[in-house]
C-alpha cells in the first residue's frame, strides 16, 4: 500500500467519530427548531386523526432517542431515508443537486485564490500606497455580507444593465447542447460566483500578504538577494512558495464557510443546488432532508482538508505522509 | 554520592495505527560512571551526542528507559513525586540559555526569592537578606541595582550569573550546568567561568559540566566523559584526555580546539575526517564512529566495540582489545 | 604584503539602525581595505557591527537601516556601491561579489531543490539554460567534495546534514566565480569536528580561486588558520587592525588582549582564561571617549574624554589606544 493511500485511509477513519457528532448535533439543533412538519403536510386545518395517521406514516410518534437510533442505523446503512414532501430519497435529491453547487464553489474558490493570491503578494511586496488601498478594498470586501451584495449585483447588472440573467443555471427552453450549453452555463454563473468569491478574495488577500510579508523576513530571502537574481523572482519563486501553506489551510478550511455562503447566494440567485435545497427543506420542516445535506456537506468538507493534507505534502516537502 | 547505573533512554520514533513502534533513537546509551563529593566531572559530546538528555535523566527531569541513578545512596528513579520534590534543593541546573530560563515577567528579586519561599519558612526580611547575599556572591554588586530590574534589561552574562545564583541559592550538593557559556560572547565566557570555578572551590560542590567544547572543561573539571551519538566512547581525568586521548573521535575533538597562534594553528597537524555526524535514527552498524574513522578496521564495521580500560580509563574502540 | 591592488576599499563608513528606542549606531566611521587574493577577518562580538559591516558591503541590510555615510570602493572599476542604483548591484552580487551565511538551516530555501538553488545564480549572471546551470552545480558539489552530487541536486535541504548544508551554501556563493567572498560566521553553526572540515574547503577554494575572502567571526582560532590579515571591532569601531602573525604575538589594545586571553585552550594551566570585566556597551548611547574605557583595565582620564584615532605602529598594523603613542 502507498504511503498516500494509508494517510487517506488512516484520516478517513479518523473522521468517522467526526461525523457521528456531526449528526447528534445537527439531529438535536433541527428537532430543537419549532415548527412540525405534519402541519405543514396536512394543513393547519386538517383532522386531528389525519394528522396522527400523518406522524405515525412518518414515525415522528416515537420518542425522540428512539427516531435518533433508527435514523443512524439507516445512516449506516447508506440510506438517509425519504424527504417528507417531495416523496423521493433524500440521497437522490442531494445528488441531483451537488454537481450545480460545485460548479459554483469550486468556480468561486478558484477566482478567489488566483485573484487574492496576486493581490496579496503584490501587496506584500510593494507597500505604500498600492498596499494601503488594496487593504481598505480588503476590508470592505470582508465586510460585507452575502445576500445583500448578491442583490445589489444582480440589480445592478442584471435589472439595470441586463448584462446578465436574473437567476438559474441555464436559459429554460432553449436546448443548447455541446459548447453552447457550457457557454450559457459560464453566463449564468457568473454574477453568482463573483458574488461567492468576493468575500473570499478580500479573506484570501489579507492571509496571503501577511504570510508573504512573514516569508521575506526569512534568512533564505536575503540568501535569495545575495545572488543578485530578480526582486520579482525573490518574491515569487522565493517568498510565495513558503508562503503559500497558510493559504492553502484557509482554503481548505473555510470550505465550510463556502458553502454557507453558497446557500445564500444560490437563494438569491435562484441557482439550483444543494444551498437552495437546504434553504426550502428548513423552511419547510423537511427533516431527513435537512440531516441528508449537513452530512453530505460534513463530507465535502472532510474531503477538502483531504485534499488540503495532501497538498502540504507537495507544497512542503518537509511534511512528510505518516 | 551519584553513582549512575546503566541508563538508557530510548525515545520510540514515528507512529503506527496499532501496537507499538518498532523503531528507537538511542538518544543514551547504556551509560555509568560515578562521582564523589567535590568531584568535577565533564560530558563532552556534539549535537545528537544525548549529553543533555543524560543530565535530565540524571536529575529526574525525564524519566530515562532503564537504568539505576543513586544520589546518596538513594535510587532517585524510584522516588515519588513527593520525595523527588524535596530532593530538589539538592541537585540544580543552570541551563544554556539564561534569558529563555528566566522568567521575564518577574523582577530579579522574585526570581531568586521565589526558591526560599518554596523551599524554605524564612520571614521575607530573612529572604531579602539571603538574595542580597546571593547577588554578592556571583558579583552581581552593588546588589541594590539589581534587585528591581527584569531580566530583559541585563546582558547576557548577568542574566547567567543570575541562574547560577539561583542554582546555588539553597547550597546543592550537585550542580549541573549545561553549555553555561556558549551563549554568551566570547570576553563574557571567562567571567563566568571564573565564577563556577570559585564556588566549585569555596562550596565543594559536586559539579557536572556538559559541553561541545573540551578545552572548557578541561578548564574546569577533572574528570570527564567523552559521547558519541548516545554512547560513551572515552571516560577518565581531563588531563590524561587531553594529553593522550585514546578514542579516535577525542583526537579529532581535540585537533579542533582553537588556538589563538597564527604560527602554531597552521602548523598544526588535523586528524583527518570524513563526513558529518550520522543521524541517531539509522547510526552505522558496528562502531558509531567507523564511516569517519580514519583507524577503521574490518571489526569495527560489525559489532559496537565494548568498554576496555587503559591507563586508568575506558574506552570503547577495537584498538586497544 | 598585498596593498599595492587592492579589491575593496571601504572609508568612513556609518551604518545606523532606526529602533524604537533610539538609533543605533552600528558601525560608526569605519575603514579598511582588502587586496585582491587576502583573507581578511572582522572579529568582534555580538553588536560590534561586524556583521552589519559585512552586510553593507552586499548592500544587504534590513529595512530599518541606512548607511549615512562613507564610500565602498570595489575595484578596478572604482565603483561605488554605496552610490550604485538596485539594478546595477544586482548584477554585481552573486557575480562579484558572494556571500556565505551563518546558519545553513535558516539560510537556505526550505521547499526548492538544491539544485535549483544553486542554479539560479548561474542562469541569472551566465545566462546559460537551466539544463546547463544544473549541470555546473553538480560539478560544484562535486567539487565541494559532496558524494553522490548528481542525487543531492533533486534533494531538499531538510535531507541534509549541517555540514552538507554548509556546502550546499558555498556552492551557490561561488557558483559565479566572485572575485570576493563576504562569509558571515560561516562555521558557528556548525558542530566542531564538522566545522573544521569546511573550513579547510574553503581555505583551499580561497587559494584555488584566488579568491578575496572577508571573514566575520567571533573565533580568534578560525582567524589565526586562515587568514592574512585581521581587523578587530569593539561598539562599532576598529580598535586594531593589521598583520594576523604580528597582531597575535604582539597584540596592543586591551580588548585584543582580553579577547585572546579569553579564549579557552589546553595549552594553559586552570584559571586562567580570564574574562573582560563588564559586558558590552548599548550603541544607542556609546561611551564618550574610547568605547572601550569602561571595561579597560588600564583606563586613566584621557580615555574617557577623548576618542583614540587609529595610529600605526608597525608596517601596516594600527591600534586606537591612548596607551600607546
Amino acid at each position: 500500500m502507498s504511503p498516500l493511500v494509508a494517510f487517506v485511509i488512516r484520516r478517513l477513519l479518523q473522521y468517522i467519530p467526526m461525523i457521528l457528532v456531526v449528526i447528534v448535533v445537527i439531529f438535536i439543533l433541527v428537532r430543537m427548531a419549532p415548527g412540525d412538519p405534519t402541519y405543514i403536510l396536512v394543513g393547519e386545518v386538517g383532522d386531528e386523526s389525519f394528522v396522527q395517521a400523518a406522524r405515525e406514516r412518518l414515525g415522528l410518534n416515537k420518542p425522540l432517542h428512539e427516531q435518533f437510533l433508527i435514523y443512524i442505523l439507516n445512516v449506516f446503512r447508506g440510506d438517509l431515508g425519504y424527504s417528507y414532501l417531495r416523496s423521493e430519497s433524500v440521497s437522490k435529491l442531494i445528488i441531483d443537486r451537488i454537481p450545480a453547487t460545485l460548479i459554483l464553489v469550486l468556480t468561486a474558490m478558484f477566482i478567489s485564490a488566483a485573484v487574492g493570491i496576486i493581490i496579496g503578494t503584490i501587496s506584500a511586496a510593494r507597500r505604500g500606497i498600492l498596499d494601503i488601498s488594496l487593504s481598505l478594498l480588503t476590508l470592505f470586501g470582508i465586510s460585507i455580507p452575502y445576500f445583500w451584495l448578491g442583490q445589489m449585483i444582480l440589480i445592478v447588472f442584471s435589472v439595470y444593465l441586463g448584462l446578465f440573467p436574473l437567476g438559474g443555471m441555464i436559459s429554460v427552453g432553449m436546448d443548447y447542447q455541446g459548447i453552447n450549453y457550457a457557454l450559457d452555463i459560464i453566463y449564468h454563473l457568473t454574477l453568482p460566483a463573483l458574488t461567492l468569491a468576493i468575500f473570499n478574495i478580500a479573506f484570501t488577500t489579507k492571509i496571503t500578504r501577511g504570510s508573504v510579508l512573514e516569508a521575506l523576513t526569512q534568512d533564505y530571502i536575503i540568501t535569495a538577494r545575495s545572488k543578485g537574481i530578480p526582486e520579482r523572482r525573490v518574491i515569487f519563486r522565493h517568498a510565495l512558495r513558503n508562503a503559500l501553506i497558510p493559504v492553502v489551510t484557509y482554503t481548505g478550511f473555510n470550505t465550510g464557510v463556502l458553502l454557507v455562503g453558497a446557500i445564500l447566494t444560490e437563494t438569491v440567485f435562484a441557482w439550483p443546488g444543494m444551498g437552495s435545497l437546504l434553504y426550502d427543506s428548513i423552511r419547510l420542516r423537511d427533516y431527513p432532508v435537512v440531516l441528508g445535506i449537513f452530512i453530505y456537506g460534513s463530507i465535502m468538507v472532510i474531503i477538502a482538508n483531504l485534499i488540503v493534507d495532501i497538498l502540504y505534502g507537495i507544497l512542503d516537502p518537509r511534511i512528510r505522509m505518516r | 554520592m551519584l553513582r549512575v547505573i546503566d541508563v538508557k533512554k530510548y525515545f520510540p520514533v514515528g507512529t503506527r495505527i496499532f501496537g507499538k513502534s518498532r523503531h528507537y533513537l538511542k538518544a543514551v546509551d547504556s551509560i555509568s560512571f560515578n562521582a564523589f563529593q567535590g568531584d568535577s566531572i565533564g560530558i563532552v559530546g556534539e549535537s545528537g551526542s544525548g549529553k543533555t538528555t543524560l543530565a535530565r535523566v540524571i536529575l529526574r527531569l525525564i524519566e530515562p528507559t532503564s537504568g539505576e541513578v543513586y544520589f546518596n545512596n538513594i535510587n532517585i528513579l524510584k522516588l515519588g513525586r513527593r520525595e523527588i520534590w524535596k530532593l530538589r534543593p539538592k541537585m540544580q541546573m543552570v541551563f544554556q540559555d539564561p534569558m529563555a530560563s528566566l522568567n521575564p515577567r518577574k523582577k530579579i528579586k522574585q526570581i531568586l526569592s521565589q526558591v526560599f519561599e518554596i523551599h524554605t519558612n524564612l520571614t521575607r526580611q530573612e529572604i531579602l537578606e539571603r538574595v542580597i547575599e546571593l547577588l554578592e556572591k556571583v558579583g552581581l554588586t552593588p546588589p541594590e541595582l539589581f534587585l528591581d530590574r527584569y531580566p530583559h534589561e541585563l546582558s547576557g552574562g548577568q542574566r547567567q550569573r543570575i541562574c547560577i545564583a539561583r542554582a546555588i541559592a539553597l547550597n546543592p550538593e550537585l550542580l549541573i550546568a549545561d553549555e553555561p557559556v556558549s551563549a554568551l560572547d566570547v570576553s563574557v565566557r571567562g567571567q563566568i567561568v571564573n565564577l563556577l570555578l570559585d564556588i566549585y572551590e569555596q562550596y565543594r560542590i559536586t559539579y557536572i559540566v556538559i559541553s561541545h567544547d573540551i578545552a572548557l572543561i578541561k578548564n574546569i573539571c577533572k574528570n570527564a566523559l567523552v559521547m558519541y551519538l548516545g554512547k560513551m566512547v572515552e571516560r577518565g581525568e581531563i588531563e590524561k584526555i587531553i594529553n593522550e586521548p585514546l578514542h579516535p573521535y577525542t583526537q579529532l575533538l581535540i585537533s579542533t580546539i582553537p588556538i589563538p597562534d597564527p604560527e602554531i594553528a597552521r602548523k598544526r597537524k588535523r586528524v583527518s575526517v570524513i563526513g558529518d555526524i550520522p543521524s541517531l535514527l539509522n547510526p552505522p552498524r558496528g562502531c558509531y564512529f567507523h564511516p569517519r574513522c580514519p583507524y577503521s578496521m574490518d571489526k569495527c564495521r560489525l559489532e559496537y566495540p565494548p568498554l576496555v580500560e587503559v591507563d586508568d580509563r575506558l574506552v570503547s574502540c577495537y584498538l586497544y582489545s | 604584503m598585498f596593498s599595492s591592488s587592492k579589491i575593496l576599499e571601504v572609508s568612513n563608513l556609518y551604518v545606523q539602525y532606526l529602533t524604537l528606542q533610539g538609533i543605533v549606531k552600528a558601525v560608526d566611521g569605519v575603514s579598511f581595505s582588502v587586496g585582491w587574493g587576502e583573507s581578511f577577518a572582522i572579529v568582534g562580538e555580538s553588536g560590534s557591527g561586524k556583521s552589519t559591516l559585512a552586510f553593507s558591503v552586499i548592500r544587504l541590510l534590513p529595512e530599518n537601516s541606512r548607511i549615512v555615510n562613507g564610500k565602498i570602493l570595489l575595484y578596478p572599476e572604482n565603483i561605488d556601491l554605496v552610490k550604485l542604483p538596485e539594478e546595477e548591484m544586482r548584477k554585481i552580487r552573486g557575480r562579484r561579489i558572494g556571500m556565505i551565511f551563518q546558519d545553513p538551516m535558516t539560510f537556505l530555501n526550505p521547499v526548492m531543490r538544491i539544485g535549483d538553488q544553486i542554479a539560479e545564480a548561474i542562469i541569472y549572471h551566465q545566462k546559460c539554460s537551466p539544463t546547463e546551470a544544473k549541470r555546473k552545480a553538480v560539478k560544484l558539489l562535486e567539487k565541494l567534495r559532496i558524494p553522490d552530487a548528481s542525487d543531492v541536486v533533486n534533494r531538499y535541504p531538510h535531507q541534509l546534514s549541517g555540514g552538507m548544508k554548509q556546502r550546499v551554501v558555498i556552492a551557490m556563493a561561488i557558483s559565479c566565480n566572485p572575485q570576493l567572498l563576504i562569509a558571515d560566521e560561516p562555521t558557528t553553526a556548525l558542530d566542531v569536528t564538522v566545522q573544521a572540515e569546511v573550513l579547510e574547503l574553503l581555505k583551499n577554494l580561497i587559494n584555488e580561486y584566488n579568491m578575496s575572502l572577508i571573514l566575520v567571526t567571533h573565533d580568534l582560532g578560525i582567524v589565526a588558520e586562515i587568514c592574512d590579515r585581521v581587523a578587530i571591532m569593539y561598539a562599532g569601531k576598529i580598535m586594531e587592525i593589521g598583520d594576523v602573525y604580528r597582531l597575535y604575538k604582539n597584540p596592543k589594545h586591551p580588548y585584543t588582549i582580553g579577547l585572546l586571553n579569553a579564549v579557552p585552550t589546553i595549552y594553559k594551566s586552570k584559571n586562567e582564561i580570564a574574562g573582560i570585566k563588564g559586558s558590552p556597551p548599548n550603541l544607542i548611547n556609546p561611551p564618550i571617549g574610547c568605547r572601550f574605557h569602561p571595561r579597560c583595565p588600564y583606563v586613566f582620564d584621557k580615555c574617557k574624554i577623548y576618542e583614540p584615532p587609529l595610529i600605526e605602529i608597525s608596517k601596516s598594523n594600527y591600534v586606537a589606544c591612548w596607551l600607546v603613542g
